[in-house]
C-alpha cells in the first residue's frame, strides 16, 4: 500500500535503532536554542529525506500537508514575536517531520510491524493476548478495501434512490452489514480453532519434531 | 477465562473491522450534508461510532489498531497521510486525541446517555456524549499539542482550531442518529442496553 520497498543505504539500518535515533534528535531538536543549531538539524534531516531515494513528485505530494500548516504557523509568528523565533520554530517542525519520514520511507511496512511486537512482548503480562493483537492488525488491513467497496456500493444505491445528502442513509446500512459480517468471520475464526487463549504457558504441540 | 469465552474472538474481530471502517472512511470521497454546501472528510465521525457504538475499550481499542498501522507507515488519515511523521508534527495531537475520545464517548453512551427513557433526551444524551469526547477531548490533546511543537502561544492556537468546530458538531448530529439507528437493530451491542420504545 505504501508502494515500492524502501532502497538506499538508510534501509539496511534495523528499524530500532532508527527509532531510537529519531527519539533522541527530537529531544535534541527542543533542547538545543539558536538559529544556527537549528539550520544544522535541517540540512541532516533534508539529507535524510533525500537518503531514502523517494521520487520527488511523491515526496511533494506527502509534504503538501505539512509545508501548508508550517506557512501558517511561520506567518502568525512573524507577526506576533519577529522573524528570528519564526525561523527556528518553522525550522524545527520541518526537521522533526523529516527525520520522522525519512524513517516511514526507509523501513518497511513489515519490519516496523515486527517491532512493535517486540516492544508489545512484555505485555503479555499485563493480560494482552499478543495472538489476538496481530489478529486484529491483519484482520484491518484485510477488511479496509472491502469496507471502502461496500461504502461505495451503498452510496451509489442510495444516490439512485435520490439521498444525495443524507449520510444517515448510507451510514446505517454499511455498519450494519459491518456488524453482521464480523458475526460471520467471528464464527468461522473460532470455528476453525485459532489461537485465543489467554497468554502463559502453551500446552505441547501433538507431534514432535 | 479468555480460553472458553467465545467473546475474546468476537471483541477481537469487532474491534478490527471498526478500525478498518475508520480507515475506509478516511479514503472514501468527503460527503455533503443537508443543503450546506461544504463537503466534510468522515474520519472523525468513524472515531465517534466507535465509541458510540462498541462501548468504551472496545472503541478506544479499535483507534489504537487504527493508530499503530498509521504509525507503521500506512497512509490510511484522511488525505493519504501516514507515518511518524504525522504523530510528530503540528497537527499531531488531535490525531492522538482520537484515543482518549472514542474512551470517553464510549463511556458517556454506555454508562449514561443509552439509559434515558424518553427518545428525546437519548438523542440528546448521545449528541452531548460524542461533542464531549469528539471535539472536547480530541482539542484538548490537539490545541495545546499545536501550541507546543509549533510555538505558538496557546490563545493563537485555540483561536485557528476554531475553524473545524461547526464541521465537527455537524458529524457529531450525524454520529448521533447514525448510533441510535443501529442499536436499535444491534441491541446486543453495548450489553443488554434498554433501547425500547420504538
Amino acid at each position: 500500500m505504501t508502494g515500492a520497498s524502501p532502497a538506499g543505504p538508510l534501509a539496511a539500518v534495523p528499524a530500532g535503532p532508527k527509532f531510537a535515533v529519531l527519539f533522541l534528535a527530537s529531544i535534541a531538536l527542543y533542547a538545543v536554542p539558536g538559529l544556527p543549531a537549528q539550520i544544522g538539524f535541517f540540512v541532516l534531516a533534508v539529507a535524510a529525506v533525500l537518503l531514502t531515494r523517494t521520487p520527488l513528485p511523491r515526496l511533494a505530494r506527502m509534504l503538501a500537508g505539512l509545508f501548508l500548516v508550517v506557512g501558517i504557523v511561520a506567518v502568525t509568528l512573524v507577526l506576533t514575536t519577529g522573524w528570528e523565533a519564526a525561523a527556528v520554530s518553522a525550522l524545527r517542525l520541518l526537521s522533526l517531520c523529516f527525520l520522522a519520514y525519512a524513517v516511514t520511507l526507509s523501513t518497511a511496512f513489515s519490519e516496523m510491524l515486527a517491532l512493535f511486537e517486540t516492544l508489545l512482548r512484555p505485555a503479555r503480562h499485563l493480560g494482552l493476548n499478543p495472538a489476538q493483537i496481530s489478529l486484529a492488525l491483519s484482520m484491518t488491513i484485510r477488511f479496509i478495501p472491502e469496507i471502502r467497496t461496500q461504502y461505495l456500493a451503498i452510496r451509489e444505491a442510495q444516490f439512485a434512490r435520490g439521498l444525495h445528502h443524507r449520510p444517515v442513509a448510507v451510514l446505517v446500512p454499511l455498519l450494519v452489514r459491518t456488524l453482521e459480517s464480523a458475526q460471520e468471520i467471528s464464527a468461522a475464526i473460532d470455528a476453525r480453532c485459532y489461537d485465543s487463549a489467554p497468554p502463559g504457558p502453551r500446552p505441547a504441540p501433538p507431534v514432535s519434531d | 477465562m479468555a480460553a472458553e469465552n467465545p467473546q475474546t474472538t468476537q471483541n477481537t474481530v469487532l474491534v478490527a473491522v471498526f478500525a478498518a471502517l475508520i480507515a475506509a472512511l478516511g479514503l472514501v470521497p468527503p460527503i455533503t450534508v443537508g443543503i450546506i454546501p461544504v463537503p466534510i472528510t468522515l474520519q472523525t465521525l468513524g472515531v465517534m461510532l466507535a465509541g458510540a457504538l462498541l462501548g468504551p475499550v472496545r472503541g478506544m481499542l479499535s483507534v489504537v489498531v487504527l493508530e499503530v498501522l498509521v504509525l507503521a507507515g500506512l497512509p490510511l488519515l484522511a488525505g493519504g497521510r501516514g507515518g511518524l511523521g504525522v504523530f510528530l508534527g503540528p497537527t499531531g495531537g488531535y490525531v492522538l486525541g482520537w484515543i482518549p475520545a472514542a474512551l470517553v464517548i464510549g463511556f458517556l453512551v454506555q454508562h449514561w446517555a443509552l439509559r434515558q427513557a424518553r427518545p428525546a433526551a437519548r438523542f440528546a444524551a448521545v449528541l452531548l456524549s460524542t461533542v464531549v469526547g469528539g471535539i472536547g477531548v480530541v482539542y484538548a490533546f490537539g490545541v495545546p499539542w499545536t501550541a507546543v511543537v509549533a510555538g505558538l502561544p496557546l490563545s493563537t492556537s485555540l483561536l485557528g482550531s476554531l475553524v473545524f468546530v461547526p464541521g465537527d458538531l455537524l458529524k457529531a448530529v450525524v454520529a448521533t442518529a447514525v448510533a441510535l439507528n443501529v442499536h436499535r437493530s444491534y441491541r446486543r451491542l453495548l450489553g443488554g442496553v434498554q433501547t425500547t420504545s420504538r
